[in-house]
């Protein structure tokens, strides 16, 4: 009965989730083309990373495993090493990069079969 | 149980009402920033029983929001978890320090979540228990004798470096177990006859002995890094979290020294002669989290089986020296 109280009330969360996720790439795809420019642009890196951090603060949760550790490995890569650190790692863009394949990939299976992504994702229930 | 989240990002927000209601924690009010959550706290005229807390937020963030929390009269003991993306040992170090009492990383497991507020909301329960009990709180005052109660409890004297919660430390240690307890030894401190000293003293003049001798412990162990709590009586345990060899016996002696420099004395004028005893240490490497909790009772174990074991005489050293057997 529980268990599926809090499937009802994930499948909400999931959905916001998505939602904010459509503005989320949107503006990590822009960033990513100011940062491309402009390597020095650390404001640019430091907005990626932040919503890098809060992409991967709730997609595991949310039964999106392989979304929360793209997210994750940039955010480990921007706060543990610092902006300017990072912006001189080779695997930074590849990774900005993966993440966003990775969001574009859930953004379309969710248009193509909106039902599909909100209920599907298995959360982290233990 | 009622509950403060704060949190900048919405969804997790959302996702906290879901996940904590369906396990019963309904009264749960969020908000998105520490200076929307210092208001809230201000306003509330029943005080919040627990708080949530991310740590990276914008402005003040959720260390400094512990800080700031933990400077209310009303919530100098109200649970504080944090559940935060940050894993890395400097914010959980950062996080304790400040006054936190347990910390979940994200994304969080929900079970673990609901694990974690079921034990605080077992510990609220038994502190209202104990305040209905207790409905006016008896005047700390010189005239107010300690009881056995007063000795058993474990005090939390603020505003001294490194000094935290009992609980809070194995919640400390359980979280740095899952990173590395590399080169992190424990040991325990007691003062014998703690309560005999103060069996005809007052509240007052018992805590401010504590509080006293928690100093003494903190500045002595500086500018190493640790964690110190205090577990009833005159019983302390210290964890230091850096690496290196720990010499119980000179350290005791330069303990010793601090406290005597300290003069302390009983209300009336009366000389107080507190003599810890410094138990050797014990690692904390490669524990279960079983292990972890163990190892903290070994800890005081150790210390009062040196009671009645005197130590010779070490000659004064510097601080360094006493901790890293220089």
């Amino acid at each position: 009965m529980k268990q599926d109280a809090l499937s009802v009330g994930l499948v909400r969360v999931r959905a916001r989730f998505l939602d904010e996720l459509h503005g989320r790439f949107d503006r990590i795809d822009e960033l990513r083309l100011q940062f491309g420019n402009d390597r020095c642009d650390h404001a640019a890196l430091r907005e990626i990373g932040e919503i890098a951090h809060k992409i991967a603060g709730t997609a595991a949760t949310l039964g999106f495993p392989k979304l929360g550790e793209s997210a994750t490995v940039i955010d480990d890569l921007v706060h543990e090493n610092g902006e300017e650190a990072a912006t001189n790692d080779p695997r930074l863009l590849g990774l900005i990069d993966s993440l966003c394949a990775t969001m574009q990939e859930i953004l379309s299976q969710h248009e193509a079969n909106p039902s599909s992504a909100l209920s599907k994702g298995r959360s982290r229930f233990r | 149980m009622k509950i403060l989240a704060v949190d900048d990002d919405p969804v997790i927000l959302e996702l906290l009402v879901e996940v904590l209601r369906v396990a019963d924690f309904t009264n749960l009010t969020i908000c998105e920033s520490a200076k929307e959550a210092l208001d809230l706290i201000a306003k509330s005229t029943v005080p919040f029983d627990c708080f949530l807390l991310d740590i990276q937020m914008p402005a003040m963030d959720g260390i400094q929001l512990t800080s700031a929390i933990r400077k209310l009269p009303q919530h100098v003991e109200t649970p504080i978890l944090m559940i935060t993306a940050m894993s890395e040992r400097t914010y959980i170090d950062s996080a304790f320090s400040a006054g936190a009492s347990d910390y979940i990383t994200k994304p969080f497991e929900i079970g673990e979540v609901h694990a974690r507020l079921r034990l605080i909301e077992e510990l609220v329960m038994q502190r209202k228990m104990r305040d209905d009990r207790n409905p006016v709180p008896p005047p700390r005052s010189a005239q107010s004798i300690a009881t056995e109660d007063d000795f058993a409890k474990r005090l939390v004297p603020a505003d001294i470096d490194g000094v935290i919660d009992y609980l809070a430390l194995e919640n400390y240690l359980l979280q740095i177990s899952r990173i590395s307890t590399f080169g992190m030894q424990a040991f325990g401190i007691v003062v014998p006859g703690m309560e005999r000293m103060f069996l005809a003293s007052s509240v007052f003049e018992y805590e401010s002995a504590i509080s006293d001798i928690a100093e003494a412990i903190s500045d002595t162990l500086k500018p190493c890094d640790f964690f110190v709590a205090h577990a009833g009586a005159g019983e302390f345990v210290v964890v230091l979290t850096g690496g290196g060899p720990f010499d119980a016996q000179r350290y005791q002696h330069e303990l010793t020294a601090a406290v005597e420099v300290m003069d302390l004395c009983y209300c009336d004028g009366r000389p107080l002669v507190v003599r810890p005893v410094v138990g050797d240490a014990l690692s904390l490497q490669m524990k279960s989290s079983r292990g972890i909790t163990n190892t903290l009772v070994q800890a005081l174990a150790n210390a009062e089986s040196c009671v009645d074991r005197p130590r010779e005489a070490a000659p004064r050293s510097s601080v360094l020296k006493v901790l890293f057997g220089a």
